[in-house]
């Protein structure tokens, strides 16, 4: 037993608050002379005897409530000693997750596992989780070592990325059908990058104790491409804005070092990079033009020189190159401007390639909707019958079409291709 | 005439004879209006002559008609003998009021009423007049007379009296039956804070020696219903034991004791033959001299 907070102790002085009001501050009776007690007999002894053992009581309460008061913000824990094992369960967390591939550091965590397991009493239950990508479990609290040990060495080192966050909640939900106490057994490498945003996320109920067994003491350096930026729509090769890709490469607890990145498309190394990495910063890489064949084409920025981590070396992204597709904007005569906001807010925003066909209204009485990717009708107040019946057989056969109602559209009292007026919309 | 009997008033008058005769003047006064009261040589009846009997009181007038000897008896022809038997224990100087407010000590009470009836009975009917102070010994005995400077000596006796010790009844009492040989009237003042039992027991032989008894029960209002406003600490006067009290049970209880003490104490003592009178210290002492002039009525 022991105080988290035994400055409050000092807090026991107060306790001479009720012995003051009790016993200093005793009530004064001025002496008053009569002829006889003779009438003041037993009864009267008791009712007063009874008075005092009220105040005797109060004075207890009082004086168990200060002390209460006080030792409740020393904030007393008991420790309780480890005789009772029969009674608790033994929770073993062995991470699996990506990092736990570097090194040893996997067969380590296991082994060790493996070791307590063995250490544990027979009678004793256990239970076994994987912590990867999520919290995995793999066996429900029982005595049976050979159930345990076979959970535990079916356990291999994935792709994932472990998070406390995630333990926290497992094991939270795990508590609410579980009596009694848990020692959680975290096997890890404990890397920084496992925290969860929300600190409160990792919050381990009451009657779980955890025992943090690492596996890695040094973290070994680590180069990565942390990000590669790449067009996914890809119209036109020799575009020097688009035709392009950048990647970001990072290194963990690494020296300063020159590093080659080269590109890969559909296997073929397209271009070759080098460059200087600070030691544990970044450094960028651009490669431009990007050629690449139509249709998609599978792409691969690639980190030259082995580390602890080959698997973060690369970074796969899918480039699709497609002749531009062509969008009838159709406007009200006279009204040139709003091709050119469409135009320059559709170039801007979609990630794919388009061409602009830009026509007035009365002047697609020939045009075939159906060779576009979509059409535009920007304020447009009527439209060639011919036209307008071709929308109508397009759209019915899922072809797209954006009407844009402007100050013109007020005027008429039907929306063409809507089959409405304005107030209807 | 009234006011000179109020024990208030009485208290601010320093002289026990001037004391004695403005109380016994005043009741007289009083007196003289009821066709009850008369003594002296008042004709009372005739009784036959029989041998033995005082051949001076012989109505030889009635002899000379009818040849017949009797007797003519008047009222309170023959002298009385008044015996005072004082309590002058330490509970008697117990008073509820303050100085000069309020009732007297219940021993200042005492003390007029003792000295009225010294006046009343030696200088209105020349009886003799005697007194015994007790505590738990016999403090003083003025053996009962008619003698020149008797009225003195009492009222000296009565000044000297200061209350001391506790009250012990059986130890006086069997001196006082030792000394009084001839019957009279016994009149006992004193707060009884006895047994009633124990009081009747110890006096009662005095009425088998054929005394008139009488037990004025001389109480302060606050001990036959005390007001208490809070819990207090009581010391007792006698013994000096000290316990608390509640208002609860002052209220309660004690007044019910109280009361059963009085009406067990003169239950007994008028089944023993002795007259009994509770006196309050805030009421006049004429009930006082009416008892005494009751009983001497009656041919004591």
């Amino acid at each position: 037993m022991g105080f988290l907070a035994p400055w409050f102790l000092a807090g026991l002085a107060a306790l001479g608050v009720p012995v003051f009001v009790h016993l200093l501050r005793k009530h004064v009776t001025t002496p008053r002379p009569v002829s006889s007690l003779m009438f003041f007999e037993r009864g009267l002894q008791s009712s007063t005897r009874h008075r005092r053992l009220r105040h005797l009581l109060l004075f207890a309460l009082r004086f168990a409530l200060v002390l209460l008061v006080v030792v409740a913000f020393a904030e007393p824990y008991i420790r309780r000693p480890a005789a009772d094992a029969n009674g608790r369960l033994l929770l073993i967390v062995l991470d699996d997750s990506f990092s736990m591939r570097a090194g040893t550091r996997f067969v380590e965590a296991k082994q060790q596992a493996l070791s307590l397991l063995a250490a544990k009493p027979h009678a004793q239950r256990a239970q076994v989780m994987a912590l990867g990508g999520q919290l995995e479990v793999l066996t429900q609290p029982t005595a049976e070592d050979a159930q345990l040990r076979s959970a535990l060495e079916g356990i291999e080192a994935g792709d994932g990325h472990a998070g406390f966050g995630e333990l926290g909640r497992g094991i939270r939900t795990l508590s609410e059908s579980v009596q009694g106490p848990i020692d959680l057994h975290l096997f890890s490498d404990m890397q920084r990058t496992q925290m969860p945003e929300n600190f409160a996320d990792m919050v381990l109920p009451g009657n779980v104790t955890l025992l943090l067994h690492p596996v890695a003491k040094d973290a070994p350096p680590n180069w990565t491409v942390e990000s590669v930026d790449a067009p996914a729509e890809l119209a036109d090769p020799k575009d020097p804005k688009r035709s392009r890709v950048k990647a970001v490469v990072v290194g963990f607890h690494t020296p300063a070092a020159s590093k080659t990145v080269s590109l890969v498309v559909n296997g073929r190394t397209l271009a070759t990079r080098k460059i200087d990495v600070p030691a544990n910063g970044r450094a960028t890489v651009e490669f431009a033009p990007l050629d690449v064949g139509y249709g998609f084409n599978r792409c691969e920025v690639r980190l030259d020189g082995g580390d602890a981590f080959p698997a973060d070396d690369a970074s796969v992204f899918a480039v699709r190159r497609s002749d531009p597709e062509r969008v009838l904007f159709v406007h009200a005569a006279g009204e040139t401007r709003s091709t050119l906001y469409f135009s320059a807010a559709l170039s801007a925003a979609a990630p794919g390639s388009f061409v602009l066909q830009s026509v007035a209204a009365e002047q697609t009485a020939d045009l075939d909707p159906t060779r576009y990717a979509f059409v535009v009708l920007s304020d447009a107040e009527t439209l060639p019958s011919l036209f307008e019946h071709g929308l109508e057989q397009y759209v019915s056969k899922g072809g797209g079409v954006l009407i844009a109602l402007g100050t013109g559209a007020g005027r008429h009292a039907r929306i063409p291709l809507w089959q409405g007026s304005v107030r209807q919309a | 005439m009234q006011r000179f009997l109020d024990p208030a008033v009485l208290a601010s008058i320093s002289s026990l004879d001037l004391l004695a005769k403005t109380v016994v003047d005043g009741f007289v006064a009083g007196l003289h209006r009821s066709p009850d009261f008369g003594f002296s040589q008042e004709f009372a009846e005739y009784r036959a002559y029989t041998p033995g009997d005082d051949l001076r009181h012989v109505d030889w007038n009635l002899y000379a008609r009818t040849e017949r000897t009797y007797l003519k008896r008047y009222r309170g022809e023959t002298n009385s003998q008044l015996t005072v038997l004082l309590d002058a224990s330490n509970s008697m100087q117990y008073t509820s009021g303050a100085a000069s407010v309020g009732p007297p000590k219940k021993m200042d009470y005492a003390r007029f009423i003792a000295a009225s009836l010294f006046y009343l009975a030696i200088r209105n009917q020349r009886d003799a007049a005697g007194l015994i102070v007790f505590d738990d010994e016999l403090r003083e005995f003025i053996r009962p007379s008619t003698r020149q400077g008797q009225l003195a000596r009492l009222f000296g006796a009565l000044e000297a009296a200061e209350p001391r010790a506790r009250t012990d009844f059986g130890k006086p009492l069997l001196h006082f039956q030792n000394m009084l040989h001839r019957r009279g009237i016994a009149i006992v003042v004193s707060d009884f804070y006895e047994d009633p039992a124990t009081v009747v027991r110890m006096i009662e032989p005095l009425r088998y020696r054929g005394h008139e008894v009488v037990l004025f029960h001389v109480l302060d209002p606050q001990e036959i219903r005390p007001t208490l406003k809070g819990p207090a600490l009581l010391v007792d006067l006698e013994t000096e034991e000290t316990i608390e009290v509640v208002p609860e049970y002052a209220k309660t209880t004690y007044i019910e004791r109280m009361a059963a003490h009085i009406e067990q104490l003169g239950t007994r003592a008028r089944a023993a033959g002795m007259e009994y009178r509770l006196l309050a210290t805030d009421q006049p002492l004429d009930a006082a001299l009416r008892e005494y002039l009751t009983l001497r009525q009656e041919g004591n």
